[in-house]
């Protein structure tokens, strides 16, 4: 054990942590410790009370996800039907030979293409599964999947856009703002940056308008918007084009600024204004299928094209649906069309939030190694075409019907063995009903966790993974900092826990791979702080910063996206072909894909929208937000959460009424793929014609098969967006009482 | 010096990281007692919603009832800092508190209550306040029992109290005398004026009928902001409280004391002024009323359908007492019989004797210990002369010159009741008897008076409003119903918590909430066990002083005098306090809280009394990510914030000043 700060009378130490967890913060903890057991945690206690990075009650509950009884503590394999949960413990030795012999069947009975790998959950530098991919690697490579299940569509928008994903002003830009507008973004809940919801409070209390639009009137809306406008889901794009509209006709926009810094604005207008395809874009036309009034869109539209500057802030969530990307690429069409970006106050849009200091995408790992399985497949360096990056991978959202399917059906390979890194691919991907077929399907599974997770209980071998009390490393927040940590070991690691890089290190030794680490821990984070550019800059001493473990960037002016490229274009193109802003995409022009269009657009799901027919059989459109209590699907049944929030799914009085639903009552929400029951939680929060289960509850069926967990991915679909995005939101359902 | 809170209610995002922080740092199990709760209330119809939190911790408030009710003496307020602490160890180390169990019931231990106290249809706190009237704490006591009754006098003099009967000092000696101290606490504290209560919401709601259902309607709805009108016919508010419950009962200006203190919190109440229930409902929701409440009592005395019930020398019970009370002249024998068992016969009977009948018999079906109306008012009225004959039906009216000449009777065996309260029996063979009087009057039921009712609102095949019995709402959404109007005649408490249910759900109307709830969690005081220590010493009850029997006859005056402050004193030192947490009913806040496992031993905030000694504020201000939580010295943080307001839900007490200021959110 290292770093202690103050040592105190009665024996009892303060380590000086952080979370690591796959959430929007990053928040310092002061881990008490005495005789080797953590008793309770503070927050941060920096000087300036203002500027402190408050854990949320995640971390707050951090000792009890920690000390759950429910760890696991060694190494175990299966002894009962996949699924059942009956395990025995073994010792890593038989576990890892187990693993071993296995990998080296699969290889010789089908190659390397048959096994596939994928991670998540833990967000840091060296005890992430990298060594564990590059260990695989050199085995002669695996499978992996393609994109992210948060965030796609967003990162596809600013990549054609702008070609760059650091499009987030730093959060106290906010208070230069007057006029803030929440379309889709609930930062109380998700936690969008430590640091957000204070800076937030702060412009409310500077009287500084902000609107929520949204389905839900979420927590955030609830504490800082003057005004909620409720918008049925998957319509957001068709309510902006009609703000496009209004803001064409009366002719609010900065025509200078497009002129300027765009491309393709002209192509945009002939959409809007109904020239390509004879639609006026119209708020009226709007209303017919957002459900917001004509005249509110007129309105939001005035206001926010005459105030300057103001802040439109999209998010990732409404992107995950059927045309997901539509939404940022049309909001970044907003701000651009009235002047706001690269300006104080103003937004760049494109639902990232990112700036580039501290950011978490810009953290160091061990050096990696390409993938031979990937080797000789098309270039996918920048594409916006989605197709080109499915020919070697899995859409993470589509490995089900991948591993179901296989080559057969197009897939890029026959999967025979999945090695889960965390992540609970079962709960936390589409369609959890037909994941489990498809991990049925598979020969062997090993799965590396802190808990048993629903994806373990298929595994035939689990993992026991250290939770980041057990270990040194080197953290980073997302979206904003700005800051760098080190959260630094407060504990024993519990039982035979390992971490994901130790294990990896484990496997590389077992497969014969001599030298493949020549570090320490401690060795691994110096030379990370001593070889990035960013800890070169800012971090003198790497002891020093241990021992602070939360270091600030004082940046001399808060961070504004894009302000080079607006303040000295000449000198500062943008990194897109046209070296402009691409409210039109040529490179999309050449896809020549309708789903694509080169300008942004509202298009119709001719899924499960509103409108299809299958919406007289599952009249309810189903949202799916991240959890407010969990971590996606960390921090499970960690006691002092569930009772603060229990589970529940969100119903209109006007749709659990005529159902004779009750606040409380359990029901079932179902549809073709699955069914599972929960407590309805009636409320006037949530717009009627749709329901709410955050997801990540775990998934645990009945013998009939209906999940008394709650993962609403036993509804949503195995399906993504033509940008990529998890179509985890275009969804339709019936609930009835239980 | 009082350290406090400050809690700004726009900044709170409703996060509970100030409730886990607590429990974290005081290692508290999740479980029921959280010491740093959260209220959250949702309001207004979609899409115009407004959603608040107030944290509440403990108030640390300047009056400790929680430490004033505590029989061991186990909460005291410190006095260097004002921080109220429990000492666990002394909490329930003896055993005088919380030895009630509900035992297979799925009730957790907080929200255990006393027999008496879920035998009463209001749930009024009992033992908590009896534990404040032992120690001399009247105004407190006051101010508890006004947190759910609206007509506390009324209620201490003239209620059915069923809770007496569940008492469980009957099974050391005798039940103690529950209302008897309610009636003592309200005439003995002097009545203080409250404060007209704001109008938070946007409706109005209009309550027709000002009997104990209306009223306590209004009370409730009053006090979740909406604005409300009362509308009496009657030249007198109160219902059958003013027009019908004798004089000797119940004084004219003890109705007046409760009415006025319910006007002065706000409600409106506009009588001479009927309200035709046809059109007259259209218009008052024509007229901005968002719901109409029908509380119209049943006011129409019915007779027996017995030959000779119309002759001159029959009177209806109910009209006979109107006609009193109102100072109609009334046409009264010399030989009085009163047909019937409950209060109301009892009431016509005494009235008789004072208004100069001789002689007055009361003659019910019931056997004695049957007989609906109170033991004590029976008491009272064989004390003054009146002779009760039970196990009796009459069958004829005698006529002599077309006047009442007698009543005749036979004796009647295996008495039932219908679910419909129509009786059923065998008379006995050849036990006819004739009572020799020349007034018979009739006190067998009243119906409601529905005349010209609108026939989109349903009635019942007794003759009242049907209602939805879960949620009170008529068959016309908007319109709701409460009390003797919807259940046929009951009691002045049964009125009253009808009434309150109603306002439940005329809330959840307003608000565009779905009206149903779950049905909530219900107990048997029978199936509750109470563990009585061996060592109670036997103290009879105290009785109530009356007057004396001759000064009785003469006049209307009240028969009962009142306990004087020893009486009630000692009285109150009866009580068992059966349900534990006295302190956690006593606190405005129900800040105490009980963790299951540890049974009764109380927890609750500290104010993280070490932290100030390093110099650090309370966790949960620490934890809070948006700022919303502040501790300090009281008078500085008023000073640092400014504009705030005492915390909400309590404006109704002046004794009780919490050590927390709100900052309340804009709506
Ligand atoms: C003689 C007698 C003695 C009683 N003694 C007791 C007792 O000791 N203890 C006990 O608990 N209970 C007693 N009761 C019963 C108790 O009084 C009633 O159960 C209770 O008052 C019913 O309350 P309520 O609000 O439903 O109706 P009510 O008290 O009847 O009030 C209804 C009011 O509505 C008004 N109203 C009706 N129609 C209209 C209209 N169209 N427009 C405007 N106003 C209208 C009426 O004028 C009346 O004031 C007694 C009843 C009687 C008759
Ligand atoms: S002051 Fe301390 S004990 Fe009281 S609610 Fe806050 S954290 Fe809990
Ligand atoms: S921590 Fe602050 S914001 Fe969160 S619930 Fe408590 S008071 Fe409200």
């Amino acid at each position: 054990m290292s770093a202690e700060d103050n040592s105190q009378a009665n024996g009892e130490q303060i380590v000086l942590s952080t979370s690591a967890f796959d959430c929007g913060g990053r928040c310092p903890l002061r881990v008490h410790v005495k005789d080797g057991v953590i008793t309770r945690i503070e927050g941060d206690d920096y000087a300036d009370e203002d500027k402190q990075l408050r854990a949320c009650w995640r971390g707050r509950a951090y000792r009890h996800w920690i000390y759950h009884p429910d760890r696991l503590l060694y190494p175990m394999k299966r002894i009962g039907e996949r699924g059942t949960g009956q395990f025995e413990r073994v010792t890593w030795n038989e576990a890892m030979d187990t693993i071993v012999s296995e990998l080296n069947r699969i290889k010789e009975t089908y190659g390397n293409g048959a096994i596939y790998y994928g991670g998540g959950g833990h967000m840091g530098a060296l005890h992430t599964a990298g060594a564990l991919a590059k260990a695989l690697a050199m085995f002669g490579g695996y499978t992996a999947g393609y994109g992210n299940i948060s965030s796609e569509g967003a990162v596809w928008a600013v990549q054609t856009s702008y070609g760059d994903v650091m499009v987030g002003h730093s959060r106290e830009d906010l208070l230069n703002s007057k006029l803030i507008i929440m379309w889709g973004w609930d930062p109380v809940r998700m936690v969008s940056g430590t640091d957000a919801i204070n800076n937030l409070i702060k412009a409310k209390d500077a009287g500084i308008p902000i609107i929520s639009i949204g389905p839900r009137y979420e927590d955030s809306a609830a504490t800082l918007a003057a005004e909620w406008i409720p918008i049925i889901p998957g319509t957001d794009a068709a309510m902006m084009a009609a703000v496009a509209y209004v803001i064409v006709r009366e002719n609010l926009h900065d025509q200078a600024f497009l002129d300027k810094y765009t491309v393709g604005f002209d192509k945009f207008k002939e959409y809007v204004i109904g020239i390509e395809d004879g639609v006026e874009k119209t708020p009226a036309w709007a209303e017919a299928i957002c459900g917001v009034p004509a005249q509110r869109i007129a309105d939001l539209a005035r206001r926010y094209a005459t105030t300057k500057p103001a802040c439109l802030m999209d998010c990732q969530g409404p992107a995950r649906a059927a045309f997901g990307e539509q939404y940022n690429r049309c909001a970044i069409a907003l701000t651009a069309m009235t002047g706001n970006i690269g300006k104080p106050g103003g937004s760049a849009c494109g639902g990232l939030m990112g700036i580039p200091y501290g950011h978490m995408f810009r953290a160091m790992g061990i050096p990696g190694m390409r993938n031979p399985t990937e080797a000789g497949g098309p270039s996918i360096r920048g594409t916006l075409d989605l197709n080109l990056r499915l020919v070697r991978r899995f859409h993470v959202n589509r490995i089900w019907d991948g591993f179901l399917k296989g080559t057969a059906g197009g897939y890029p390979a026959d999967i025979k063995m999945a090695w889960f890194a965390g992540g609970n691919a079962l709960n936390q991907r589409g369609n959890t009903n037909k994941g489990v077929q498809a991990l049925k399907s598979l020969e062997f599974i090993v799965n590396q966790d802190l808990f048993l997770t629903p994806t373990g209980r298929y595994a035939d071998i689990v993992l026991p993974v250290k939770s980041f009390a057990e270990k040194n490393e080197l953290t980073r927040p997302w979206p904003s900092g700005p800051y760098l940590c080190y959260s630094n070991q407060a504990i024993e690691p519990l039982g035979e826990c390992k971490t994901d890089w130790e294990i990896g290190c484990l496997l590389a030794e077992k497969l014969g791979f001599k030298d493949f680490n020549d570090k320490t821990e401690d060795e691994w984070l110096r030379t990370f702080v001593a070889e990035n550019p960013e800890y070169q800059r800012y971090i003198e001493d790497y002891d020093e910063f241990k021992s602070e473990s939360t270091h600030r960037l004082q940046l001399d002016e808060p961070y504004i996206a894009f302000k080079a490229q607006i303040e000295d274009p000449e000198n500062n193109p943008f990194n897109t072909p046209s070296g402009k802003i691409e409210i039109f995409s040529q490179r999309l022009a050449d896809l020549n894909n309708p789903l694509t269009p080169p300008v942004p657009k509202y298009i119709i799901a001719e899924r499960e929208d509103r409108n299809h027919p299958l919406a007289k059989r599952y009249p309810l459109q189903l949202l799916s937000p991240h959890p407010r209590v969990r971590v996606h699907s960390t921090l499970q049944n960690v006691d002092w959460l569930v009772e603060v929030d229990p589970h529940v799914m969100w119903i209109n009085p006007a749709d659990a009424e005529p159902r004779g639903i009750r606040d409380g009552d359990e029901v079932y929400v179902f549809n073709d793929r699955g069914k599972l029951a929960i407590k309805a939680w009636v409320t006037r929060r949530i717009i009627p014609g749709v329901v709410s289960i955050y997801e990540g509850s775990w998934y645990n069926p009945d013998e009939e098969g209906i999940d008394r967990g709650g993962c609403v991915n036993v509804l949503t679909d195995d399906t993504y967006s033509p940008g990529g995005a998890a179509a985890l939101k275009t969804v339709l359902v019936e609930t009835t009482k239980a | 010096m009082q350290l406090g809170f400050y809690f700004d209610q726009s900044r709170c995002t409703g996060c509970f990281a100030c409730a886990i922080a607590c429990k974290d740092w005081h290692d508290v199990p999740a479980g029921p007692a959280r010491w740093m709760r959260l209220l959250y209330q949702e309001e207004g119809k979609f899409p115009k919603v407004f959603v608040s939190h107030m944290a509440t911790p403990c108030y640390h408030c300047t009056e400790t009832v929680c430490a004033y009710v505590c029989p061991n003496e186990a909460i005291t307020k410190r006095y260097e800092d004002g921080i109220v602490v429990v000492d666990r160890e002394k909490c329930r180390e003896e055993k005088t508190c919380g030895i009630i169990s509900g035992e297979g019931t799925d009730l957790l231990y907080a929200e255990q209550e006393a027999p008496c106290q879920v035998s009463c249809p209001v749930h009024l706190h009992i033992p908590a306040y009896s534990a404040l009237i032992a120690k001399g704490r009247f105004k407190e006591a006051l101010d508890l029992i006004r947190r759910r009754m609206p007509l506390p006098s009324v209620c201490g003099r003239v209620c059915l109290h069923p809770c007496e009967t569940e008492c469980r000092r009957k099974d050391v000696e005798e039940p103690v005398a529950i209302m008897d101290l309610k009636g003592f606490v309200v005439d003995n504290v002097p009545q203080e004026i409250p404060d007209r209560l704001p109008q938070t919401q946007p409706d109005s709601v209009a309550i027709v009928g000002s009997g104990p259902a209306g009223l306590a309607a209004g009370y409730d709805l009053i006090r979740m902001g909406y604005a409300v009108t009362v509308f009496e016919s009657g030249p007198v508010a109160g219902g059958m409280l003013s027009t019908a419950i004798p004089e000797h009962r119940l004084p004219r200006e003890v109705l007046k004391r409760d009415i006025d203190y319910l006007e002065a919190v706000g409600i409106e109440i506009r009588i001479n002024t009927r309200v035709d229930l046809g059109r007259g409902l259209d218009d008052l929701l024509n007229k901005g009323y968002g719901v109409v409440l029908l509380a119209l009592g049943a006011s129409k005395g019915e007779k027996l359908d017995i030959s000779g019930a119309d002759l001159k020398g029959t009177l209806a019970g109910v009209s006979f007492m109107q006609d009193i009370k109102s100072g109609k002249t009334t046409e009264l024998g010399e030989k009085v019989l009163v047909i019937g068992g409950g209060n109301v016969a009892i009431d016509c009977a005494r009235s008789a004797r004072r208004l100069g009948a001789n002689t007055v018999h009361v003659a019910c079906l019931e056997c004695r210990e049957d007989m609906p109306a109170e033991d004590s008012e029976i008491k009272q009225a064989e004390e003054e002369g009146i002779e009760i004959h039970c196990s009796l039906t009459s069958s004829r009216v005698l006529e002599n010159n077309g006047k009442v000449a007698g009543v005749e009777c036979q004796e009647i065996e295996g008495l039932q009741f219908d679910e419909n309260g129509q009786p059923s029996f065998e008379v006995v063979k050849d036990t006819g008897h004739v009572f020799d009087v020349d007034t018979v009057i009739f006190a067998i039921g009243q119906v409601p008076d529905l005349s010209g009712l609108s026939g989109d609102i349903k009635t019942s095949p007794t003759g009242t409003i049907a209602a939805d019995s879960e949620t009170f709402v008529t068959a016309r959404r908007g319109i709701f119903s409460a009390g003797d109007v919807m259940n046929g005649p009951t009691s002045v408490v049964d009125a009253i918590a009808s009434g309150q249910k109603a306002a439940f759900f005329i809330n959840r109307h307003l608000q565009g909430d779905v009206l149903q709830v779950q049905p909530e969690k219900t107990i048997d005081p029978k199936d509750i066990t109470v563990d009585i220590p061996a060592d109670v010493e036997k103290r009879p009850r105290q009785l109530m002083p009356t007057l004396p029997v001759n000064e009785r006859l003469s006049s209307f005056k009240e028969v009962a005098l009142g306990f004087s402050e020893a009486e009630a004193i000692k009285e109150a030192e009866r009580c068992l306090n059966c349900a534990g947490h006295l302190c956690k009913d006593a606190c405005p806040y129900s800040s105490p809280q009980f963790a299951d496992e540890e049974k009764a031993r109380m927890q609750k905030c500290d104010l993280c009394i070490e932290r100030w000694a390093d110099g650090k504020k309370p966790i949960c201000v620490e934890a809070c990510p948006p700022h919303a939580l502040d501790a300090g010295i009281i008078d500085e943080l008023k000073v640092k914030y400014g504009e705030v307001t005492e915390a909400h839900n309590f404006n109704y007490s002046r004794i009780i000043q919490p050590s927390i200021i709100t900052k309340p959110k804009q709506r």
